[in-house]
């Protein structure tokens, strides 16, 4: 049976398609006006008054000064070392944590999981924290980025909601053959949650490449930042020192370079986040 | 583990032993977690106590205690509204106008079929919310700057061209707007996921009884997503103080602390610019109490109105 759709559904179903294209458009925009305004020459976009569809003349020079920066060759380099020591230790230590929630019959688990859950309601706040961190040495260098944030509550819990479906006979059946708790995790377990294990990689990638505040607050040296805070000096100093026809669109430029490899893994990270959120929102 | 019994200290060590001497290797595996909390949670809880002292580094803990002199301090500052002030209002205008963006972008999604369009729009809508907060904020700044094109759009009409982030009374628009744009496609998800659930015989059942498009909408759609709706809302209610500060960081400036300086940001100018720990970490604390009380309450509420709850 085919019903007949009356026109006032149609006009509605019309404007929903106009709303999301507009809003989709809207979103993608930005990232348009950034690279036309990159590419232009950088003495005629300065005249340009209001939004912008190609570039004005064509000049790569901005790209030139972008790549002849030292700041931001290390500040690359520096969160790439991030990346390649902190990414491992997130999914090791939330692997960890969730198959240690996914255990039954402790004596202590209760009491572990207040100690882990009461951090979500008090906390010592930022100055105290910093006081900490100074305290373990980790003040003044890349150790932040790497190591703080690399256990969350909500990562170990998507983690643990993986290894409950796995099916207990096969653990046990493994601990049969005489195989340890390590050995169970890392030759049993995470082969068949290969997907979330990729969601908390890729959440701790993606949370290690977007840190900036605890690095630009404490990291005096600047060849030792990470790159968003090489990015943040670069717009909280706008323009000093430099010539104006060059100052701006290398700004923009630099956007268009530090967001590139995000482009390219977007494809994964929009995948594997996705995937992320709806395993946690089913868990609550 | 239950208990119907108390059991004597005797048996309960007993069990202790016991249930040490099988899992003793899962304890070893959460240590390295359990010591993570400690250096990252409990150990600057401990530090807490420098907002009842005249903190110095050199001299370290548990010296020169002042009792509520930071707070009195803090109270009777002619900046304590105005930080609260901030918080609520930017709170509040999120309230009302991003809030309800990925619900009526989830509601959109729902009345369409094409999957190719759906797949498009969605790549576009999500990308945002993977763009570093520093990038966005730089982003922000060059566009709403003097020659910028929103701030040359602005400047065409109140014929003031100054970046709109040097003008106090559009922080909270520049704020949110960015906000929206960054967050609302990403915030749509969940709502999605909720719709997706829904059985699609209510609908049938619906048209059956005569109801039309925006009656099933209200009827069946709306239901469907109320819990998820209610929930994110106990949410922002709960946090209608705080804001995140990292933002606020990276796109305000001295000329416009009037409405865009919050806890956070005070905090950090105090304690990480000025070196004034104690003080600061009085203000952080106050903060927290306010946070956690509000969120537990409203929490409490929702419990009672609408029998949903986080716990």
């Amino acid at each position: 049976m085919k019903i007949k759709e009356p026109i006032s559904y149609k006009l509605f179903k019309a404007c929903s398609y106009l709303l999301l294209s507009a809003f989709a458009l809207a979103c993608l925009y930005p990232f348009w006006y950034v690279l036309v305004y990159s590419l232009s020459d950088g003495i005629l976009v300065l005249s340009n008054t209001g939004v912008l569809f190609w570039p004005k003349g064509f000049s790569l020079a901005a790209y030139e000064k972008v790549f002849a920066d030292k700041y931001i060759w290390s500040g690359f380099k520096n969160t790439l070392i991030c990346l390649l020591i902190g990414v491992p230790l997130g999914v090791t230590m939330n692997s960890l944590g969730g198959y240690f929630m996914s255990q039954k019959d402790l004596y202590w688990k209760k009491y572990i999981m207040w100690y882990f859950v009461a951090t979500m309601y008090i906390s010592g706040g930022t100055i105290p924290l910093y006081h900490s961190m100074r305290m373990y040495g980790m003040t003044g260098n890349l150790s932040v980025v790497c190591v703080f944030g690399c256990v969350a509550f909500f990562n170990m819990v998507i983690m643990r909601t993986a290894f409950d479906g796995i099916p207990e006979s096969l653990s046990e059946s493994a601990k049969m053959d005489g195989a340890n708790h390590i050995t169970i995790l890392i030759k049993v377990l995470i082969p068949l949650v290969k997907g979330t294990f990729a969601v908390i990689a890729m959440y701790r990638a993606v949370a290690i490449w977007s840190t900036w505040y605890w690095a630009s607050v404490t990291i005096l040296d600047k060849k030792k930042l990470p790159l968003q805070s090489v990015i943040r000096n670069m717009f909280d100093s706008s323009g000093f020192g430099e010539e104006i026809e060059i100052a701006q669109t290398k700004e923009y430029a630099t956007l268009v370079v530090s967001t590139l490899p995000i482009l390219v893994a977007y494809p994964f990270l929009q995948k594997y986040f996705t995937k992320g959120v709806l395993v946690g929102s089913v868990k609550g | 583990m239950a208990y119907k019994y108390r059991l004597s200290k005797e048996q309960k060590r007993k069990l202790i032993v016991k249930d040490f001497k099988k899992n003793w290797a899962i304890y070893l595996i959460v240590l390295p977690i359990i010591i993570y909390y400690l250096m990252f949670e409990y150990i600057p809880m401990y530090g807490v106590q420098i907002a009842f002292q005249d903190y110095r580094p050199a001299l370290g803990f548990g010296k020169n205690w002042v009792g509520f002199k930071h707070f009195e301090r803090f109270f009777t500052s002619p900046y304590f509204w105005r930080l609260f002030k901030n918080a609520f209002l930017i709170n509040w205008f999120e309230l009302i106008f991003s809030f309800p963006v990925p619900i009526i972008i989830a509601l959109l999604f729902n009345e369409l079929k094409s999957k190719t369009f759906k797949n498009v729009a969605n790549t576009f809508i999500y990308l945002p919310h993977f763009i570093t907060m520093v990038v966005v904020c730089s982003m922000v700044k060059e566009f709403v700057s003097a020659d910028g094109f929103i701030g040359q759009m602005v400047a065409s009409v109140t014929g003031v061209e100054k970046s709109l982030l040097l003008q106090s009374q559009y922080f909270r628009t520049v704020y949110i707007a960015s906000g929206v744009w960054q967050g609302a496609g990403w915030g749509s998800i969940i709502y999605v996921a909720a719709l997706q659930g829904v059985d699609t015989q209510l609908y049938d059942a619906a048209s059956v009884d005569g109801a039309g498009r925006w009656q099933q909408m209200w009827h069946v759609t709306l239901p469907a997503i109320a819990p998820t709706i209610i929930l994110k809302f106990i949410l922002e209610l709960g946090s209608m103080f705080s804001t995140g500060s990292q933002k606020i960081l990276l796109l305000y400036n001295e000329a416009i602390y009037d409405t865009a300086d919050v806890i956070g940001t005070y905090v950090h100018r105090y304690g990480m610019q000025s070196g004034q720990y104690s003080y600061s970490t009085a203000v952080g604390l106050f903060s927290n109490l306010i946070n956690v009380s509000m969120f537990i309450s409203a929490n409490q509420i929702s419990k009672k109105v609408a029998n949903i709850s986080l716990w």
